[in-house]
């Protein structure tokens, strides 16, 4: 029997695989679920079939740079292995913290240098890619205490813009 | 059968280049693909005989880049250039250029790419033609008076439409008069930065409206030909996103008023080649000339799947001086065909690019299935270039197979490493506005994509059992790193093959 947690999306839930037995079956139980046998009936040329809860899916999985990518019935999931259930709060809407790349591309334009102030929604810069221009604008009222590129760079998928300070306090002003 | 040249010149890149090298093929003609240095491994690249790299990634200086692709095609050998479309199609100087260094152009002539590009005049030649246009003025304007005095006398709702663009760029909408002076100003100045020209036009807004368009193929003998009409009404960022032949509401009176309307826009212009002429299309069967499309469009496929026709087996006969076969003109069109568009972009981050290495890719088979693409397990999608991944076209009897086939279609449809809007596309399909054909071009900005829900439940519980068994190495990792990997995943990313070696299953001896 082994446990893990994994993280989908907004979601950590607690997995346990227990494949002891001698005919070789896998059994699964998601957070305090029932516990249920997979079973994979068909494989070939890259994917395979699972059978869960009484349907067959297909499935595909591969291990990317962002954890388990696995598809399933044309939709797409990024799964990856978390350190324990979900901490409450984190760097949700109104947080300072890092800016983060949305998506690999070109920085093609950065508004602020460490030290300005920034307010909720103002635009700190934009990164093109496939023809697309997109915006990053501030979480929360703030300090820029860090810019991580510069005009011109290419970026990866998830580093490192801006860091903003958020304002303590604040809800003081509204 | 002789051949219409002895090697072509693609300069394209993705699903479009695959297209025209197996074009070439079957028409016994060599085929060198253009590449860029970030493409050297595309799927393009090995559809050709040849290829040939013509720069750095930077489109600009690549596949943009008229005298490195007219010289890579005459160092090459090549007697025509095909351009497929974006990039360097409906770009005069290619055309030109083409002429100067003794190549064919697979196109149309300067003079009718000329026209198709400037929007005024196009609207000008068409009016004379009698070809129905959208009301509103005819003259490119910079003067303010002149635009309020004409918006006045057509009436709001309306458009101002910069004169050389295209896309929305230099595009407002004005519901109401006291917003007319603003919108103004502000075309004007995108239009003037992006085009380096703030020249407008007002047109009459028509909404609630469907987008069609009708297939025209024109020979240089003068015969013009009309292959029935593309529902392209499901657009997002005036983007078409999924196109269906024929049209849910195109009557035969309808459609024989169209087809007629676009024969005589193609003779206006003085066109030769595939071309699509694009209308807007009212309920009480109302159309007006939108512009001219003067190339081979995305969503050709649907009318080939219909006609049985190889549109781009006929640019290239067509380029080549042959004279249109006369039966094609009185081929009846079989059944019903539907094309979506496979798109690098993240539904989950609001359809944002989404570059990348593809981990894993598997594309869907099966009757009424066609798959045009530009990737591959292992292919690199750069952020330089369009979205555009593959497209996948299904066809039916009825529209309703069609609609389903592609549907499973897409189910079967797996791409890993990159996101795709592969799920997105089937939530329109299962759309009930959708499935009525009740289709009109806000319909997915609209109402589709507000109401548009995710994932269920049973699919993201699948999705997790999955990865559980993958880490535990009941599935799909490679043989002694499963148990090993840390939070951040291996360090380098493993092929498929790689990554599924060693599977074992229960009942099959599991380890």
């Amino acid at each position: 029997m082994s446990e893990r947690h994994l993280q989908l999306g907004d979601e950590v839930v607690r997995v346990g695989v227990d494949r002891t037995g001698d005919t070789g079956e896998v059994t699964l139980t998601l957070d305090e679920g029932e516990t249920r046998a997979v079973r994979i009936p068909a494989a070939g040329g890259g994917s395979f079939v699972l059978e869960w809860g009484g349907a067959r899916h297909r499935v595909a999985v591969a291990r990317t740079g962002q954890g388990i990518e696995v598809a399933v019935d044309g939709e797409r999931f990024v799964v990856s292995r978390a350190a324990g259930p979900a901490a409450a709060g984190g760097d949700g809407d109104g947080a300072g913290g890092p800016i983060r790349a949305p998506m690999p591309g070109k920085v093609v334009e950065l508004t602020v240098a460490v030290g300005d102030r920034v307010a909720r929604g103002d635009t700190l810069g934009a990164l093109e890619a496939m023809k697309l221009r997109t915006a990053l604008t501030a979480p929360c009222d703030g300090t820029v205490s860090a810019v991580g590129c510069a005009v011109g760079d290419q970026v990866t998928g998830g580093q490192m813009i801006v860091e903003i300070e958020a304002t303590t306090g604040e809800d003081d002003d509204e | 059968m002789k051949t219409p040249f002895d090697k072509v010149f693609i300069a394209n890149r993705g699903e479009i280049a695959v297209r025209v090298a197996r074009a070439c093929r079957l028409l016994g003609v060599g085929s060198v693909a253009a590449y860029s240095e970030v493409d050297a491994d595309a799927v393009h690249v090995e559809a050709a005989d040849e290829a040939v790299c013509v720069g750095p990634a930077e489109a600009l200086r690549s596949y943009l880049d008229v005298d490195a692709v007219v010289t890579a095609a005459r160092e090459a050998g090549c007697d025509a250039i095909h351009p497929g479309y974006g990039f360097l199609a409906e770009n005069a100087a290619l055309a030109e250029a083409c002429a100067g260094a003794g190549l064919v152009f697979v196109g149309p002539p300067v003079q009718a790419l000329k026209l198709a590009g400037d929007k005024v005049a196009a609207r000008q030649t068409m009016h004379a033609a009698g070809v129905p246009v959208v009301p509103g003025t005819f003259e490119a304007s910079g003067d303010p008076a002149e635009l309020r005095a004409a918006a006045a006398d057509l009436g709001f709702p309306l458009l101002i439409k910069a004169c050389g663009g295209g896309g929305g760029t230099g595009m407002r909408k004005v519901a109401t008069e006291d917003a007319l002076d603003g919108a103004l100003e502000e075309a004007a100045a995108e239009a003037g930065s992006a085009f380096g020209d703030a020249s407008v036009y007002i047109e009459k807004l028509i909404a609630p409206v469907r987008h069609v368009e009708v297939q025209v193929l024109a020979d240089g003998q003068g015969k013009v030909l009309a292959l029935g009409e593309r529902e392209c009404s499901i657009q997002r960022r005036h983007q078409k996103v999924i196109e269906e032949s024929p049209s849910p509401v195109v009557t035969e009176e309808v459609r024989e008023r169209l087809c007629a309307a676009a024969c005589d826009a193609a003779r206006a212009a003085g066109y030769v080649n595939a071309g699509t002429v694009e209308f807007l299309l009212q309920d009480d069967g109302t159309f007006y000339f939108l512009e001219m499309n003067a190339r081979i469009q995305v969503e050709h496929p649907i009318t080939e799947m219909r006609f049985g026709a190889d549109l781009v087996a006929w640019q290239l006969r067509v380029a080549a001086g042959e004279a249109l076969d006369p039966a094609l003109g009185e081929t009846e069109p079989r059944g019903w065909a539907m094309e979506a568009r496979l798109y690098a972009e993240d539904p989950d981050l609001g359809l944002l690019p989404s570059p990348g290495r593809i981990a894993f890719a598997e594309l869907p088979q099966g009757p009424g299935i066609r798959v045009d693409a530009g990737i591959r397990t292992g292919s690199v999608v750069p952020m330089e270039y369009d979205p555009i991944l593959a497209k996948i076209i299904a066809w039916g009897e009825d529209r309703e197979t069609a609609r389903l086939r592609l549907d499973r279609a897409l189910a079967e449809t797996v791409v890993l490493g990159v996101a795709s809007n592969g799920a997105f596309l089937r939530r329109i399909l299962a759309h009930p506005a959708f499935v009525e054909g009740r289709t009109h071009t806000a319909l997915l900005e609209d109402e589709i994509m507000p109401s548009m829900g995710g994932a269920s439940a049973e699919t993201r519980e699948v999705a997790l059992v999955a990865a559980a068994l993958t880490l535990d190495g009941a599935v799909g990792a490679p043989d002694g790193d499963a148990a090993g990997t840390g939070p951040g995943g291996p360090a380098r990313i493993p092929g498929p093959w790689e990554t599924l070696r060693g599977r074992r299953f229960p009942g099959g001896g599991a380890r």
